[in-house]
C-alpha cells in the first residue's frame, strides 16, 4: 500500500472512531436533526485546521470542545433562518425508516423536547457531562467556565429535567 | 411519583441519549465528505478552495498525514 493511501486510511480510522460521539453530541447541544453529518464534517475540519492547537492529550474531548462552538453556530444559524421566515425542515426530511428507527425518533424526539427546555448553558454542561461523560474538570476546560460553575449548571440542569418529568406525569 | 422513581425516568433518558450515535452511513457520509476534501484530485494540485480556506494547502497529502498524527491517540 503506498504511504499516503495508508495515511488516508489512518484519518478515516480516526474520523470513523470518533464521528458516531461528535454527531451524537451535536444533536443534543441543539444542531438540527438534518444539519447533524454537514455539522460532524465541519468539526473535523476545523479540527484540521486547527491541529496545530491541540495539546495531545484527549482528541476526544478537543473534538468534543469544537463540536460545542459548531453547536453554537447551527443554533444562531437556525435562529436567523426561523427570522427570516424560513421553517426548520420538517421531520418528514428524515428517510422513513423500519419500526426500531422510528421508536428511536421518538425517544429522541422526547429528549430534545426536554433539553430544549433548558437554558443552553446548562445544556452544554448537562449534554457534556451527563450523556457524553466528560469529567467536569474537561467539560469546564471546553466551555471556559470555573469547576464550581460547571458543578452548578449541571445540579440545575438535572433538577429542572426532574420537574420537567414531574409535570409530564401529572398532565 | 417519588423522587427515585424521577431520577430512574432521566437515568433512561440519559441512557437513551447515549445510546443514539451517528448512524453508520452518516458516518461513511462524513468520511467521504472529509476525504474528498483534504485529498488531491487525480493528477495533483490542491482541491478546490478559496486562499483561507483548509484545502489551499499545495500540498493536502501532507496535510492530511499531519491531522492523522496529531490526532491519533
Amino acid at each position: 500500500m503506498q504511504p499516503e493511501r495508508r495515511q488516508v486510511g489512518l484519518v478515516e480510522e480516526l474520523v470513523r472512531e470518533h464521528a458516531p460521539f461528535v454527531g451524537r453530541a451535536l444533536r443534543y447541544l441543539g444542531v438540527p436533526e438534518a444539519d447533524v453529518p454537514d455539522a460532524t464534517q465541519e468539526v473535523f475540519l476545523v479540527a484540521h485546521r486547527r491541529r496545530d492547537d491541540f495539546d495531545g492529550q484527549s482528541p476526544r474531548a478537543w473534538l468534543k470542545a469544537i463540536a460545542v462552538h459548531v453547536a453554537r453556530n447551527a443554533r444562531r444559524s437556525l435562529r436567523r433562518r426561523r427570522e427570516a421566515g424560513a421553517d426548520a425542515l420538517p421531520e418528514g426530511s428524515v428517510p422513513p425508516a423500519q419500526e426500531a428507527a422510528a421508536e428511536r425518533r421518538s425517544r429522541r424526539g422526547r429528549a430534545l423536547a426536554l433539553l430544549e427546555a433548558l437554558p443552553k448553558a446548562q445544556r452544554e454542561v448537562f449534554v457534556l457531562h451527563d450523556v457524553e461523560q466528560h469529567t467536569m474538570k474537561e467539560v469546564s476546560h471546553m466551555l471556559g467556565i470555573p469547576l464550581q460553575t460547571g458543578y452548578s449548571r449541571l445540579r440545575l440542569a438535572r433538577a429542572r429535567l426532574q420537574r420537567t418529568l414531574t409535570d409530564e406525569e401529572q398532565a | 411519583m417519588s423522587d427515585s422513581t424521577r431520577s430512574r425516568e432521566l437515568d433512561a433518558l440519559v441512557a437513551d441519549m447515549r445510546s443514539d450515535v451517528l448512524h453508520p452511513a452518516e458516518v461513511d457520509a462524513v468520511v467521504a465528505g472529509l476525504l474528498t476534501t483534504l485529498t488531491p484530485p487525480p493528477g495533483g494540485g490542491g482541491a478546490a478552495g478559496g486562499p483561507d480556506t483548509a484545502t489551499s494547502c499545495p500540498n493536502p497529502s501532507s496535510e492530511v498525514r499531519s491531522l492523522a498524527v496529531k490526532v491519533a491517540v
